[in-house]
């Protein structure tokens, strides 16, 4: 079993009291909880502090905890001989390999062991009946991000997922199962869609149901288009010429190019709008692309071009300035 | 190798009922009453099918409202009113951020 520090992850000493650590764990929970916090990494941090708490603000679970001894952080080590048999009180199952097991699992099976129905978070175990009934438990539900190309939500896409999802073993206790998860992610799903997916959570205990997938879908930055919402945006570069002139031109979109009008007098920052060239909508109208006009000057004018430029200044009879004057 | 699952999106148009939201969330149900009273959640029309809430019907966002509430409720200790609060102000710098992402979205992106 690997030595997590919970003293150090919620940057309190050994010795701190009750208060301590709960002010400590709602000040860094304000800082990493991943609902409020733009934090790199504040999910992993979260689950860290979440994990502390949940053994040192438990007086005996901190009692077990201290019993174990310091270690490094990431150290293998054992409990010293007896320990489980002073905690755990069944609830760890009979004759678990301790060697093998995460040391957060371990000590959420501590205090099932007793009975309590705590950890009410969503995907939690529920329903726990006392010592010596029997009883069946749902399932734990999973939440995780899916990360999905601009190409796949455009098509949809199969996805397989490697999940480690916690799962309750035939004894009762806590583990981490490995499971490939492979789903279909329809046509429309975009960054930020939240999916559900029945019953690919953990499964249940004893009969209970298997508890539910959840899936954040998060589409990274595209080499071409901006993605917001199912609409889609293009920088379109033309020249000062096309600007003034106006003129036809071809621009790429999901799945094919179509030609654009561009009208004379167009300026920088100008949309033009191809209806329905953006992500399909799960329900209904698809969105559109956008192309956002970009004026580009030429940084190394030919001879040619110099001379001709030279002559549409003198030429120009428009003052763009006029109304700072 | 066995068939791809299907998923559900959870959105503002499919509807779930509002009694599957202890289960998705772990919260009870009395809170999640609670804050039916403080507006988190909007059952479908609660007078005309009914005024309990295994009748009500509830949009299938309401599941993700219903665990990030659940996760207020666990992690910071917030009650009805302070969970109403927290996930109305969330609502606001999410709005907030969805319209600065579409205001970025709309500016060329700088020379290269």
């Amino acid at each position: 079993m690997k030595y997590k520090d919970y003293y150090a992850a919620l940057e309190v000493e050994r010795n701190a009291s009750e208060a301590d650590i709960k002010k400590a764990y709602r000040r860094l929970a304000r800082k990493y909880h991943p609902d409020v916090s733009k934090e790199k990494d504040a999910e992993e941090k979260f689950k860290v502090i979440a994990e502390a708490y949940q053994t040192l603000s438990d007086k005996e679970k901190r009692a077990a905890y201290d019993q174990l001894g310091r270690h490094n952080p990431g150290e293998d080590f054992r409990p010293p001989p007896g320990w489980e048999t002073q905690f755990s009180q069944g609830g760890m199952g009979d004759g678990i390999d301790l060697g093998g097991i995460d040391l957060g699992d371990l000590f959420e099976a501590l205090g099932r062991g007793r009975g309590h129905a705590r950890g009410h978070r969503p995907g939690r175990p529920q329903g726990f009946a006392g010592e010596g009934e029997t009883f069946s438990m749902p399932g734990q539900d999973f939440e995780a991000t899916a990360q999905l190309s601009l190409e796949d939500a455009f098509r949809g896409a199969e996805l397989n997922l490697d999940l480690a999802i916690p799962d309750i073993g035939p004894d009762g206790s806590l583990r981490r199962a490995q499971r490939n998860v492979r789903v279909r992610i329809p046509k429309g799903a975009t960054d930020g869609q939240r999916l559900r997916v029945p019953g690919k959570g953990g499964s249940g205990f004893n009969g209970g149901p298997s508890g539910d997938l959840y899936l954040n879908i998060r589409i990274p930055a595209h080499a071409r288009f901006r993605l917001s919402g199912h609409d889609l945006y293009l920088d379109l570069p033309i020249t000062p010429a096309e600007a003034v002139l106006g003129a036809k031109i071809e621009v790429p979109t999901m799945e094919s190019r179509v030609a654009l009008n561009i009208r004379p007098g167009t300026r920088s920052g100008h949309k033009l709008r191809v209806a329905g060239k953006g992500l399909p909508h799960p329900r209904g109208t698809p969105g559109d692309l956008y192309c956002v006009i970009d004026i580009v000057t030429p940084t190394a004018p030919s001879d040619k071009e110099r001379a001709l430029y030279t002559e549409l200044l003198a030429a120009a009879h428009e003052d763009p300035r006029a109304h700072l004057a | 190798m066995t068939d791809p699952v299907d998923l559900h999106f959870l959105d503002e148009h499919t509807l779930v009922p509002f009694t599957d939201l202890p289960g998705a969330s772990g919260l009870a149900m009395e809170l999640l009453v609670e804050l039916v009273e403080h507006g988190v959640f909007e059952p479908a029309h609660p007078s005309e099918t009914g005024l309990f809430p295994a009748q009500w019907r509830v949009t299938s966002h309401a599941l993700f409202v219903a665990r990030r509430a659940s996760r207020l409720h666990v992690d910071f200790g917030l009650d009805a009113a302070g969970i109403a609060l927290a996930l109305s102000l969330m609502d606001r710098i999410d709005a907030l951020e969805r319209q600065l992402h579409d205001l970025q979205c709309q500016l060329p992106r700088e020379p290269r």
